[in-house]
This record gives structure tokens, sequence and C-alpha cells, in this order.
């Protein structure tokens, strides 16, 4: 489907990270959406994505995982991401870094989905039967400011 | 154009200047490349002694395993005292490494000729 809204499916395996990159350039670059969105868009969709495929399944439970991207009228993007995995909810906060942890003492594992939080405007999770459906609106001017 | 298998390329060449190694890497820095980029830089720690510059001006995104592998670069730095600085980020790399608190600590100046100025500064007064 072209225009205003993707639809990407791939299987739960990290190398397909690369096949969602390469389509979300292309929806970026078809709309000519901005630096910032593009990088925001990007790192949200690779932080789920991979959190999803770590820790989100049993061994190699196959599973397909679909992503969602619309530009919304307002300029926003509408990103909704779709897996079977265990149930998680991204929109629970993670800690924040307070800038005062020594290089030893910062949780690194959690920078992915503090970043998720720091970029997106609103996440919204729920959980249909066995599937995760995690919803996040990202302003149209990159970081949410 | 996409490499199958867990690892994807990432472009990385090196320059020389003066005592200062600049690693030059190209395109995203993420989950599929970041483990290629710290092998990289341990490369050079592990055989060299002088500062190590990185120059992000053809660096178009950065994820947290990116960061991740900045942060462990720093670490394995920081008792040495040899100095590490990054330069020339975009404004979006550059907002990442902000918002995750990076900036306060590693080194980041906007050209070539800043960190090699902070690098110098830094061998003479050691």
């Amino acid at each position: 489907m072209t225009g205003q809204f993707r639809t990407i499916k791939v299987s739960n395996v990290l190398d397909q990270l690369a096949d969602v990159q390469d389509a979300l350039e292309a929806f970026v670059e078809e709309l000519g959406l901005s630096d910032d969105l593009r990088h925001s868009l990007l790192l949200v969709v690779e932080e789920l994505f991979v959190n999803t495929v770590h820790y989100g399944y049993d061994g190699a439970e196959p599973d397909t995982i679909a992503i969602s991207v619309g530009l919304r009228k307002d300029g926003d993007l509408h990103l909704t991401i779709r897996d079977q995995a265990r149930p998680f909810d991204v929109s629970q906060p993670p800690r924040v870094p307070t800038g005062e942890e020594s290089l030893e003492e910062i949780q690194v594992g959690g920078l992915g989905l503090f970043l998720v939080h720091e970029l997106a405007r609103q996440i919204l999770h729920q959980r249909h039967g066995n599937s995760n459906i995690t919803e996040i609106i990202l302003p149209r001017g990159g970081a949410a400011a | 154009m996409t490499m199958k298998g867990f690892f994807k390329m990432i472009e990385i060449s090196d320059s020389i200047d003066g005592g200062a190694v600049i690693v030059h890497p190209k395109g995203k820095i993420d989950t599929l490349t970041a483990k290629t980029f710290e092998a990289h830089l341990k490369k050079h720690i592990d055989e060299g002694i002088g500062p190590l510059l990185v120059d992000l001006a053809e660096v178009d995104y950065v994820s947290s395993f990116g960061l991740r592998s900045m942060l462990v670069v720093a670490k394995l730095l920081a008792p040495s005292g040899r100095k590490y600085v990054l330069f020339g980020l975009s404004p979006q790399v550059h907002e990442v490494l902000r918002v995750s608190g990076f900036l306060r600590i590693i080194p980041v100046v906007a050209s070539r000729a800043e960190a090699l100025a902070l690098a110098e500064a830094a061998a003479g007064s050691s």
C-alpha cells in the first residue's frame, strides 16, 4: 500500500530490522518527512522491535510483527505495532536517568525504552486476546518538546 | 542492498592527525551495526596510545545500542586518561546523546579542529 500509510510485516528475528529500516526510510523519503521525524520514527520502531524480539518470546517461537505508520493531518505520525509476544505494556514509564550515575551505574538496558518515552507524545498499550497492540504518536517536530 | 545475517555492514575508515586517531563511521549505528563499530574502536584502544576521536558527520542515525557502544568505549578509555572526543554530530544524533545524559559523560564538540584542540590540551596537561 502506498500513500500516507504503510504497514510492514516481518518475522520476530533481529536481522529483520534491516528490512524494517529500509521500508521506513522509503516511507520517510516519499512523504518528505523532516530529519527530526525520520530519526524519531527509526529510533522508536527499533527500540520496540528489538525489545520485543529479545524479551517477548520463549525460545524460537515464530511470530509476525506488524508495524503500521501513518501521517496524520496535523503532521504527527501515528505508529501501531502489533505482536503476539508475551504481554508487555510499553506505556509504563521506565526509570529516568538522573544524570548523576557513574559510568558503571548507568542501566544501559533501560535506555531504549527511556528514549521511546522521551520521543513519543503518547503511548497506548492494549492486550487483545494474545496480541499486544502498542500505539504511539510521534510529534511532527521530532523530539517531544 | 540489505545485508542478511545478524550483523549489517557499517563502513568505517580511519585517519591520523598528529598523535590522534580519527575514526569515521558512515551510516547507522544501531542494533545491527553497533558491535562492529565498538570492535573497531576497541582495536584502536588496544593498539594505540594517543587520543581517539570519532567523526560522526556521516552518521545519520544512532539508537540506544549505538549509544551503549559509545559509552563502553568511554569506560574503557577512562582509566588510561586517553582523550576521547566525538564531533560532527547531526542535530538529531546530538539530541539523542543529550536526552540520554551522555553529553555529561562523553566530550562532544562541533568540529574536527575543536576536537583536536581538546585532545591536545588534554595531552599537554598530563
